[in-house]
Formats: structure tokens, sequence, C-alpha cells
């Protein structure tokens, strides 16, 4: 009965509706890989997701978010590309 | 073990009300809301679990499924108050914020269900599409690799890791996860998601800068792509990096056999031949291949903008008439690059009046235009020789020749519907919007079926300031017993938002304008919201090149050209609001000095009819509601609402961070952006993009003007510390030595007097910065000196505009006879001049003073 009620709404104007809602289905992925689990364990071992620590000034990312109007996330990123360093930053995102 | 939901709550549920509980979830997942909606009502009806947190999470889940939103907001919000160390609870409320796009707090709410529930794959996967899709790298990272852990056999997982890894850079983790994965996992046949993973590596491999490396690979594999050309494209290309051109040239050579007509090919052929600075070898292969390839119109189209004189009349007079006895509509568009150069336009025009002679002695019944005896044209060809004839003359600005030609042409067949569209067409070019849309209305009536000519008409008549009309017209192609312009905005229909909203702004609605302006931001915001679905459904289907390249357009949309449009629109507004306050009222126009009777009469008959209009957009709103049930469409944003802003400057400046911010081509927009961060105090942004322009066009007109502005603002700087450093340093990429805003606008005038739209610049600039200049019989002068050149139509609406703007000074009403006079003058049929056509039945032909 529910199903109905869906199906009437799927009318001649909103064909396309239907298609695009399969790209969001839920479905359960492929579950069949082969691994080497001896490869698999060096790997998580190797590359166990450490990111370097740069030190950020509060009073760096507010002056950049302030002068030139952009979001804590972008300053943050341009600032741990330079290493931390406001003037390289601010330069660097004035096109400079 | 994972704990199901239902029985994580702190309010455990007796076994009759857990059966229901469990039926609500799979509802939910099923899509069947109404059935989960039930399942919920005999929980929470039930005694004692009418705050039954869970129950209330899922049931407010599910209304914001069916669109309910506020409903669902208030019933998950309740859940989470009742149950609190209920991780459904928790991530309940993240789904909900993240569809209010609140995504930072959705992120949150993710992170405490994971508190209290550890390893949950769900929320895992929630939490790193969320982290994918604000471009949170390092947290998608982490969350990817927890979801590898727990789930290791499983593709995505595998996936998800290595595109974390390839998004933060770090491409020798990336190619060293891909790697192991191929090793175990190639398949024996035809598989193309093998195919697309191959190539993914090979990105990888390209952008971390190992074109050997990928080549090899690519070689290796190359038995496994499905996909020949994108393979044939990455070799050549990899084959140029490496400075391989000759075998890289086999390889364009190649795929141009499969495809001659792509353009690209031709373009990197040319470079790996190092023939770009030498027009004789082009043309030499382009013959080559002309020969080659007979049906092809690439390398014979791409050789016409190479050669001059005779050569060019010779090769332009074997292009056209072929396309002539087809009737190619294309024909026209492939002279356009052409006619940057008045030799070659030259050129076309005596081919063309040649034809025409030709036809006209030997009658179109037995001509032929390449002299051959034994045929004779088809009677069509006179008719797409009148029709180029009338395209030329257009262009050319020679209006009436262009509309005797097409009076040719639709005398010669009356019933060609693209005969009026192009009459249309030349009445718009020549200022009469009226008879423009009068045109395209009987180029619609003769095909009433067609929705192309049906969305031309409703422009046309926008342009013409008839927004009612279009909007009759347009919906004879939209959804039944719908408004029209709420079924195009529903179909995020760029063009009529952008039309429309000049429209409006034409009959000063700028409330209304903005709101279209509005709109095609919301417009944006939605295609980058409609990414989130692809992060899970590019990882299964494996389409991952595709998914990358996904990524990155999305980050950079809003450098689109119907952003930029909108967003100039709506900045336009803002600084109005500010310049001209009064304006905002849309009947100031009609209340003028000296009129008090008039003047009450009018403000009572205006307030009579706004109270009509509101009332009747009330009852209307009630309709919809009633009808919709609480279910909100599409953007809801209110004219007034956008008028009354306190901080037109702020909202001005959320535009321009999105024009300037990923890196935009239009020298235009940088200087619009100028414009409001000078007056914003943002010193760094004004000069970033007055430097950006600079490297873009310096001496663009626009972009002069705000230079001297900021010139003269420069002084008046505050600045200390790292700031004044940086901005001391783009000053003399912007400036070199120069510091007197005077002294760089006199030089400007000097270096480019001969041109109408730099003459313009200098007196907007001069005027911003000595309130007593007097220009405007210069500026009379310049509309009429032969000398100066640039004196379109496009910059005479331009310059009226800014005069009442106020940019150039008082000018008394006899100025603006004078200017009236003179440019209907040159374009007598301009509306906004005075001109137009006049018809005898219509006695309410309108004239200039009125409707502007």
């Amino acid at each position: 009965m529910g199903e109905e009620d869906e199906k009437q709404q799927v009318d001649k104007h909103n064909w396309g509706s239907e298609e695009l809602s399969k790209v969001s289905d839920t479905r359960e992925e492929k579950d069949d890989l082969k691994l080497n689990t001896d490869a698999l364990g060096n790997l998580f071992n190797a590359s166990a997701p450490a990111r370097p620590k740069i030190n950020i000034k509060k009073e760096d990312l507010q002056l950049i978010m302030n002068e030139l109007e952009l979001q804590e996330g972008t300053v943050r990123a341009k600032l741990i590309e330079t290493n931390g360093d406001v003037r390289e930053a601010l330069r660097s995102l004035c096109g400079l | 073990m994972p704990t199901p939901p239902g029985q994580s709550s702190s309010q455990p549920l007796p076994a009759k009300e857990l059966g229901y509980f469990k039926k609500i979830v799979k509802s939910y997942e099923q899509k069947q809301y109404k059935a989960g909606l039930k399942f919920a009502q005999k929980i929470l009806t039930s005694p004692g679990f009418a705050e039954h947190g869970e129950t209330l999470a899922m049931k407010g889940l599910i209304l914001n499924c069916m669109g309910k939103l506020q409903e669902a907001q208030d019933c998950v919000r309740r859940g989470l108050v009742s149950d609190l160390r209920s991780y459904v609870c928790w991530h309940v409320f993240g789904l909900i914020q993240k569809t209010e796009k609140k995504y930072d707090e959705a992120i949150k709410a993710y992170k405490r269900a994971l508190m209290l529930e550890k390893d949950n794959l769900q929320i895992l996967r929630d939490l790193s599409l969320l982290q994918i899709h604000i471009r949170d790298y390092d947290g998608y990272l982490s969350s990817k690799y927890e979801l590898l852990q727990l789930r290791q056999t499983q593709r995505v997982s595998w996936l998800g890791y290595i595109v974390a890894h390839h998004l933060l850079k770090e491409h020798n983790l990336a190619l060293g996860i891909m790697a192991e994965y191929i090793k175990n996992n190639t398949p024996s046949g035809y598989d193309f998601e093998f195919s697309e993973l191959i190539l993914y590596q090979n990105l990888i491999m390209r952008e971390a800068g190992l074109p050997d490396v990928a080549l090899q690979k690519l070689e290796e594999n190359s038995t496994h792509i499905v996909d020949k050309v994108a393979y044939m494209e990455t070799r050549a290309n990899l084959l140029m990096d490496l400075e391989q051109p000759k075998q890289a040239e086999n390889v364009w050579r190649a795929l141009i056999e499969r495809n001659p007509d792509s353009l690209e090919y031709y373009d990197m052929l040319e470079k790996c031949m190092g023939i770009k600075d030498s027009p004789k070898a082009q043309l030499a292969m382009l013959d080559g291949l002309a020969e080659k390839f007979k049906r092809a119109a690439a390398p014979r189209r791409l050789a016409l903008y190479l050669v001059e004189g005779e050569e060019l009349r010779r090769r332009l007079h074997e292009w056209m008439i072929p396309m002539l006895r087809k009737g190619a509509p294309s024909l026209f568009a492939s002279l356009v690059p052409l006619y940057k150069y008045p030799q070659k336009q030259a050129v076309i025009e005596s081919l063309i009046t040649e034809y025409v002679k030709k036809m006209d002695d030997e009658g179109y019944g037995n001509v032929s235009l390449d002299g051959k005896d034994q045929e004779c044209e088809p009677p069509t060809t006179a008719l797409w020789l009148y029709v180029l004839a009338s395209h030329h003359f257009d262009r050319c600005g020679m209006t009436q020749l262009a509309l005797n030609y097409i009076e040719r042409a639709i005398q010669h067949t009356p019933t060609v519907v693209e005969n009026y569209m192009l009459k249309a067409r030349i009445y718009k070019h020549a200022g009469d919007y009226d008879e423009a849309a009068r045109w395209m209305e009987e180029a619609q009536s003769l095909d009433t079926a067609d929705r192309y000519i049906n969305g031309k008409c409703g422009k046309y008549l926008l342009r013409a300031k008839r927004s009612d009309e279009a909007n009759k017209m347009l919906a004879k192609f939209t959804r039944e017993g719908e408004n029209a312009a709420s079924h195009l905005t529903d179909m995020q229909c760029m063009w009529y938002e952008l039309e429309s909203g000049r429209a409006f702004r034409s009959v000063n609605k700028y409330g209304e304008a903005l709101r279209k302006a509005h709109h095609i931001d919301f417009h944006f915001n939605t295609w980058i919201e409609d990414q989130y679905d692809f992060h899970t459904y590019c990882l299964r289907k494996m389409t991952l090149c595709s998914y990358i390249r996904l990524l990155r357009m999305c980050d950079k949309l809003r450098d689109a050209d119907y952003y930029y449009q909108g967003a100039k629109l709506a900045i336009k507004i803002y600084l109005r609001m500010i310049d001209r306050p009064d304006d905002m009222n849309e009947h100031s126009a009609l209340i003028k000095e000296g009129m008090t009777d008039q003047e009450i009469k009018k403000m009572k008959k205006k307030l009579k009819k706004q109270k009509e209009l509101q009332e009747e957009e009330e009852k209307k709103k009630k309709d919809k509601e009633q009808k919709e049930e609480g279910l909100q469409r599409g953007p809801q944003i209110d004219a007034e609402a956008l008028l009354k802003t306190e901080d037109p400057l702020g909202e001005a400046a959320k535009f321009c961070h999105n024009i300037h911010t990923f890196g935009t081509q239009k020298v235009t927009g940088y200087a619009l952006c100028a414009e409001v961060y000078r007056r914003k105090g943002k010193v760094l942004l004004a000069l970033k993009c007055l430097n950006e322009g600079e490297d873009r066009e310096p001496t663009h007109p626009l972009l002069h003007v705000q230079k001297v502005k900021f010139l003269a603002y420069w002084p008046k700087c505050e600045l200390s510390g790292l700031v004044k450093e940086t901005a001391d340093e783009l000053m003399k990429c912007v400036y070199g030595a120069e510091r007197d805003a005077a002294e760089l606008n006199e030089k400007f005038k000097i270096e480019h007097q001969h041109d109408f739209a730099h003459r313009l610049a200098y007196a907007e600039a001069q005027y911003s910065i000595d309130s007593s200049t007097n220009l405007i019989s210069w500026i009379l002068k310049s509309i009429e000196d032969s000398k100066v050149n640039g004196r379109s139509l496009k910059m005479m609406i331009k310059l009226k505009d800014g005069i009442e703007y106020g940019k150039y000074g008082k000018w008394s009403k006899d100025d603006m006879e004078k200017l009236r006079k003179q440019v209907h003058s040159l374009f007598p049929l301009s509306l906004d001049f005075g001109g137009g056509v006049q018809h005898k039945s219509a006695s309410a032909a309108p004239t200039s003073a009125e409707t502007n």
C-alpha cells in the first residue's frame, strides 16, 4: 500500500527521479577480494595515518581570515602548506 | 559485537514494541515511509513510550525523507533529549543536521555516535561521506582507514583508502596500496571495472610526476583497457611529457583517424610537430589531412583561419558553396572567428555580394555558383545565401541591409521559422526590443510544438520588459496548473533566472531582480549538494578518474559564466542600494519634483496597488501551502526581505568571493570585486583583485576606473605590520612607481584616445576623483567622432545608464536631448534613444522617455 503511493508520485514529469534514486541506494558492496594477509599487515604497519603536526597560531589564522574574508578551513590548509609561515600564506593567498 | 538499533537504548523496549521497532527500520530501508510511520505511532502510543528516543529518531528520519523538514527536526531533537546515550539518536541527529547543511554539527554528532558505538560501519560510512564532501581529507583518510580495517575484503574500502591518500597528494602510499590490490586481483578477461582502475592508477602516477612509470604500466596493461580512446589519449600525452614527439605524433594521427573532427587532436598534433609558429607548415598538415579525410570539416575549417587575401577567398568559396547547397545552419557560425579582422571580413563580403549578383543576373533557377555549366543550383541555395548575407550585414552593424536580405529570404520561402528568428535578432541588435519580440512571436506561431523557439520567444519578451507575457508564453511548455516562473526555477533553468532578473531590474523591481540572482546562487548550491550521492556511487562503480574530475569540478563550480552573470546582477543592485537608496522604491521614477497633487494621487494609487498585490500573493501562498501540506520545495527567498538587508556590502562581498577565488579569466569580474572590497575597506582583497585583473588585461577600461579609484583611496588607508608589507608589494605589482591618480588617468586618456569605452572610463575615473570636472561636451563629441572606435549601441546604452546613475556628472535636460539625438542618428532603431519601428495602427508605440 505504501508502495502504491510511492509509484503514483512518479508521474511522467519525474521519470528521471526514479533513475536517480538508484544512485543513492545502499546496496551491500561486493565482498570478494583476494588478498595476501602478510602484505596487508605490512601496509597497515607502514602507513598508519599519522599526519605531521604543524603549529598554527590562532592570531595568524584570525588575521588572514579577517583580511581576506576566508573560511577557517581554507586558511588552515594554506598555513599547513606553508608550514605555519603566516607571511608566506598571506602572500600566496593574495596571488603573490 | 555490534549492538542492533532498538537495543542500544537506555529505554529498552519489551518484545512486542521491539518487533515494531525492527519493522520501522525495515520500512525505512525499503523507503516505505507511510508504513514506517504507522509502526512508530504504535510504539509512541503504548503507555510509557510516548517519548521513546530511538523511535522518535526513526520517525524524524522518515519524516525528513518525506520532505517534512520542520516536523522531522522537532521529532529528532525530542528523541535525542530523551535518550542521550543512544548511538541511534546521535546518528539520526547527525543525518538531520546534514540535510540542514550544518556539516560541522553533523560531523560532531556522528563522532558522538561513534564514541557510544565504536566500529559501527554505517556511521563510519556516513562520517567519511561528509568528510570528503567538505574536503576534510585528513578526516576522510582516518575514517577510510577504520573502514578498511573493519572490512578488509571489500573493494570500496580499498578504493576509498587509495582515493584518500591520492587527494592528500600522498602518491607513493596510494600507489603502493593500489599495487597490492592489483597484484592479487587481476582478472583474466574483459573487465570494465579493472580497466577503470588501471586508468586511475595511471592518473595518480602522472600526478606523482612519474610519466615514465605511467607509460610503462599503461603499455603493460594495454589489453585490459576497454576505453581505447582514453588509452590512446593518455599514451599520446605521456609520450609528449617524455619528450618523444615523433611517437606522440603517430598516436595523435591514429586518433584523428578515429575522429577527424576533434579540434583538440589537431592542436596537439601541431604541438608535437613543433609547427605552432608556422602557419605555412600548419596549412600543409591540414591540407594533407583534408585530402585524406574527404568528409571531415575540421581540417578545412581550421585552414580558413590561417590564410588571407586571394587564398582565403578561394578556400572560402570551396567551404561555403556545399554548405549553401545543403542549407547547413552552422555556416555563419564557422565564419565568426574571421570577423575579428576587417580585411577577412571584407573578403567574406565580396564573396557574398558576388554570389548575390550572380544569382540576380542569371536567375536562381539556372545559376551555378561555382561556374560549372552542367550543374545548376537547387532552389534553396538562394534562400540560404540570403540568410548568410543577412547574418553578415547584421554582424557588421548594417541593419538596413541585413533586413533587406532577410526580407528576400522570407519572400523566397515564407515558412522557414529560422528566417523570422533572424529577423527578430537583427531588431534586437539594433535596439528595438519590441519589434524583435514581435517577430519572435511570429516565428513561434509557425511552430508551436518546438521548445527551443518557445524559449527564445520568452527570452525576447523578457528583453522587451514584458515579464507577464513571457511567462504566459513559457507556460506552454511548463507543468500544467503551475506558475511558469516557479517551474523553471524547479528545473534550474538558468537563462530564465538571468533574463527574468534583468527584466525586473529594467523596470526598477530590484527586489525581484535580486531574488532571481539568489536563485542562481541557490542552484549552484544544489549542484554542489548533488555530488554527495556520488561519493558512494563512483567508488562502487569504480569510475574513479571521473570521480576525481567531479570533485575538482565541484571545487570550482562557481567559476561558471552563469554564476558570474547572476553575481554581477546582484552585486550591482547592492551597490545601487548604497549609492541610490531611493531607486529601491520601484515607483520612485514616477514621483518627480513639483508634482504635489499628482504625487499624492500616485501615492494613493501605488499603495492600493501594492495592497492588492500583497493580498493576491498571500492568497497564492496559502493555496500553495494547502496543496503541498507544508512541503517546501525550491528556494524560499523573499524579494522584500532582500531589499531590507542591513549590510548590502557584506551581501555583495559574498558573491565577490566566488568570482575572484577560482582564478576566473574575466577581467571585469576582478574590477567589480575591487569596487566592493575598496568600499568595504578590505585593502588586500581589493589589491589582490586589481593585480589579478592586471595580469589578465591591464588596459581594460573597467579595470582602469578601479585602479584610479583605488589609487585615490590609497593615502587614506591606515595599515601596519604584515598587512602593510603585503599591500605595498601588491601596490608595486599593480601601479609600478605611479602614485598619482590624476596622472594615471591622464596617461590612460592619451594612450587610448581612439576607443570609446576607454574614453568613458577616463571620464568616470575623472569624475570620481574630482567632482567639479566637466566632460559632458567632450563625451558628446566622442559620440560623433569617426576616429573613435567602438561606438556601439551597447556602449551608448551603458553611457546612458551611467549618466542616470550619476557616474558622469550632472547632465541637463538639454544635454540629454543632445545625447538622444546624436545616438538616434547613429542607431535609428534603438528604443532607448527614441527610435524603433512605428506601427500605424499601434498608437501606443513606446517612446524612450516613458519606457525608461
